[in-house]
């Protein structure tokens, strides 16, 4: 069985590596040599969407069982979305589970949590927390996911305001990230989220 | 000098053939051992002789030879040389392969006629015979039809029904070809040969009317109609039967025929391995998605390693395309022999299980035991494991919650009286509970990470997520609530989707 999965990992390397997506950029994958079942995979934010200017590094995990089996698939780098959970990067994709089908591979994997970022599903949340405000505050949602890219990703779209919310929140003795968790799961509002934070 | 011995073994000894044979012997000596130095190149078949019926009465007394032929050999050399060995002029003989009659003009090579290969050799005036009749051959029904046309893999799907066969790469060296599991032999998967023999007296010194065109032609019988050669048999029907290519074979050897196994002549990478490979399993579905053998017995393993098989009413435990496409579930279930024979009867151990689990019934929760029982369907939670016949173990369990027998509301811990049965011995307590296959660690572990579907019982984990569970059994995919224990339903949504506590 290992032996069909590292095949198949190689040649689905050598496809991500040659594909028009990677000379353009867009997605990569990285891995240490001999060793196809841990990966490094880093796709970009898609533009015209609150991760654009992002590069979103992923965890892969090909099981022994590839591929009659999917992937298992995390980010690494944070990131604000209602299929991705904003604690553990943990991902709601269905061909990641029961829609995996043998036909699939790593590049259509890294396409589809590409188009995942573009068109989120919030009505099959990973997060509840983001799906909420995605459905009923989507400005806030905006707001909060570029911040985050930004933030974690690379992105450049520098949000003073909420810069400066985390700092009040971090000079009374908190962490960052969770500063920043809090504040984002109570729409920046500092009172709350310190509320949150210390319940 | 293995042929001559073997030459002359058959040859049958009798007082007035003794000099014949004499004369044989002195010929092929000087014509393969002097004249004929590429003897390698040379195979060995057998030529079934029917007799006419002024020698002999019945079929069984046909006499079966091993010949020598040259693959460049053509029907008539061998006829003549069937002819001179067994006594008769050639104008007296005909050869039937595989349903047709051989042509003088056909190449042995072309016909695929190759060691272990089996001929019938019979009288012409049958034939001759035959062809008057009105029912049987047609006007022309003693001209040879090429008799490869039956050996390959012409036969079709009905639905892929072609006027010819356009995918036979001629650059290549892939001939199309029958494949069967080969029971006895070889235990695996192997190219097979069609065979065509009379439906009424099994003889395959039979001719066909027409070729098989489809599946169904070969599988079902009375499709196919055509004329038994042996001496007072009327039969007309074609029954049609496979055998290992790699052996010759005996009576007793088992051939199934595997329908979606194919000769890649494509050259069509697999879907799993991405490699061509010359022998593939192509799937019933609209794209016909490839997957080398190995590959698909790998995949048979796992699904049934992780119970993916789903049980079909129709089609039984089986498999879909592994790409995930509609209507790709493999028909027939045969092809699962390529798991090797102690994995198919596992396969077959699960697939009854499963049969029994869609019909209502129960798997005793025993260790060790997990005999099939069919409760009455009166509601009645006691179910008793009947010790019948070698089977069952006398277990008295809760239908419900698959634990022992109780009164009341599952789900109540019972103490079970390990060690204090009876009075006289004394059992170390705690060596009683470190030999115990599941620890009451692990059991406390499963009773907290764990809960069992409401609907199959089977305990599921969970690790994360939602509070909408999929039970992750193939044939129950039930959806229920994690907090309710019940189905999923829109109250659970709505109230406690992310846990109690959290409104979305």
């Amino acid at each position: 069985m290992a032996n069909i999965a590292a095949g198949r990992i190689q040649r689905e390397l050598r496809e991500v590596m040659n594909s028009d997506e990677a000379i353009k950029n867009q997605i990569k994958i990285e891995f240490p040599i001999d060793d196809y079942s841990e990966l490094q995979g880093e796709i970009i934010g898609p533009p015209e969407t609150p991760y654009q200017g992002g590069r979103f590094k992923l965890h892969i995990k090909v099981p022994e069982t590839y591929p009659f089996n999917p992937p298992q698939v995390k980010f690494v780098t944070k990131i604000w979305h209602p299929n991705i959970s904003s604690v553990t990067g943990a991902i709601c994709l269905d061909i990641l589970k029961d829609q995996w089908a043998a036909a699939m591979t790593l590049r259509t994997v890294l396409l589809s949590l590409q188009a995942l970022l573009a068109d989120a599903e919030p009505d099959d949340p990973q997060d509840a927390v983001v799906a909420k405000q995605y459905k009923d505050d989507h400005d806030e949602y905006i707001r909060t996911a570029k911040h985050w890219t930004t933030v974690y990703a690379g992105g450049n779209t520098k949000n003073q305001e909420l810069e400066q919310k985390v700092k009040q929140i971090v000079e009374m003795g908190f962490e960052e990230t969770c500063a920043r968790e809090a504040l984002s799961s109570s729409c920046w509002d500092v009172a709350k989220a310190i509320e949150n934070l210390m319940s | 000098m293995r042929s001559i011995s073997l030459r002359v073994a058959v040859l049958r000894a009798s007082a007035q053939q003794a000099q014949f044979v004499f004369v044989f012997v002195c010929y092929y000596v000087i014509y393969e051992v002097l004249l004929c130095p590429s003897n390698m190149d040379r195979v060995l078949i057998s030529v079934k002789l029917i007799q006419s019926q002024k020698l002999s009465k019945c079929a069984e007394n046909a006499t079966v030879m091993t010949v020598h032929i040259n693959p460049s050999q053509n029907g008539g050399e061998l006829r003549s040389e069937v002819a001179r060995l067994s006594g008769q002029s050639p104008a007296d003989i005909r050869l039937v392969f595989a349903g047709k009659l051989i042509d003088d003009v056909q190449i042995m090579e072309d016909l695929r006629i190759c060691e272990n290969t089996m001929i019938h050799a019979v009288p012409a005036q049958r034939i001759q015979c035959h062809s008057d009749g009105p029912k049987t051959i047609k006007d022309e029904g003693v001209k040879p039809q090429p008799v490869h046309v039956l050996m390959e893999s012409r036969i079709i799907d009905e639905d892929q029904r072609s006027p010819e066969t356009p995918d036979v790469d001629l650059a290549s060296s892939l001939h199309p070809s029958f494949y069967v599991y080969c029971k006895s032999h070889c235990r695996s998967v192997q190219p097979g040969k069609l065979r065509v023999c009379c439906q009424t007296c099994k003889d395959n010194a039979f001719i066909v009317k027409e070729d098989p065109v489809c599946w169904d032609d070969v599988i079902l019988s009375n499709r196919i109609s055509g004329s038994c050669l042996v001496p007072g048999c009327q039969g007309q029907k074609a029954e049609f039967f496979f055998k290992c290519s790699s052996h010759a074979s005996s009576v007793n050897d088992q051939f199934t025929v595997l329908p979606l196994v194919k000769t890649n002549t494509r050259r069509v990478i697999c879907i799993t391995c991405a490699d061509i490979l010359t022998s593939v399993l192509v799937f019933p579905c609209s794209a016909s998605h490839v997957m080398c053998l190995d590959c698909f017995r790998q995949y048979c393993r796992l699904c049934l390693d992780e119970r993916r098989f789903i049980q079909s009413p129709e089609l039984g435990y089986t498999l879909p395309c592994p790409a995930g496409c509609e209507d790709s579930l493999i028909k027939d279930t045969h092809h699962f022999l390529v798991l090797g024979k102690e994995q198919y009867a596992r396969y077959k151990r699960f697939g009854t299980e499963e049969y029994l689990l869609s019909e209502g019934g129960v798997l005793c929760p025993s260790p060790g035991c997990g005999a099939g029982i069919l409760p009455e369907s009166d509601g009645e939670s006691r179910v008793e494991c009947l010790q019948e016949e070698g089977f069952g173990c006398g277990f008295v369990f809760c239908r419900n919650c698959h634990e022992a027998y109780h009164e009341g509301e599952c789900g109540q811990r019972i103490e079970e009286p390990h060690g204090q049965r009876g009075s006289g011995s004394e059992v170390d307590m705690e060596r009683e509970r470190r030999a115990r296959w599941e620890s009451e660690e692990s059991k406390r572990t499963i009773g907290e990470t764990s809960k069992p579907c409401p609907n199959c019982k089977v305990p599921v984990e969970r690790n994360g997520g939602c509070m909408h569970m999929i039970c992750s059994r193939t044939q129950c995919k039930y959806e229920w609530c994690w907090i309710c224990g019940i189905e999923w339903n829109m109250g659970c949504l709505e109230d406690h989707w992310f846990g109690a506590g959290f409104l979305l």
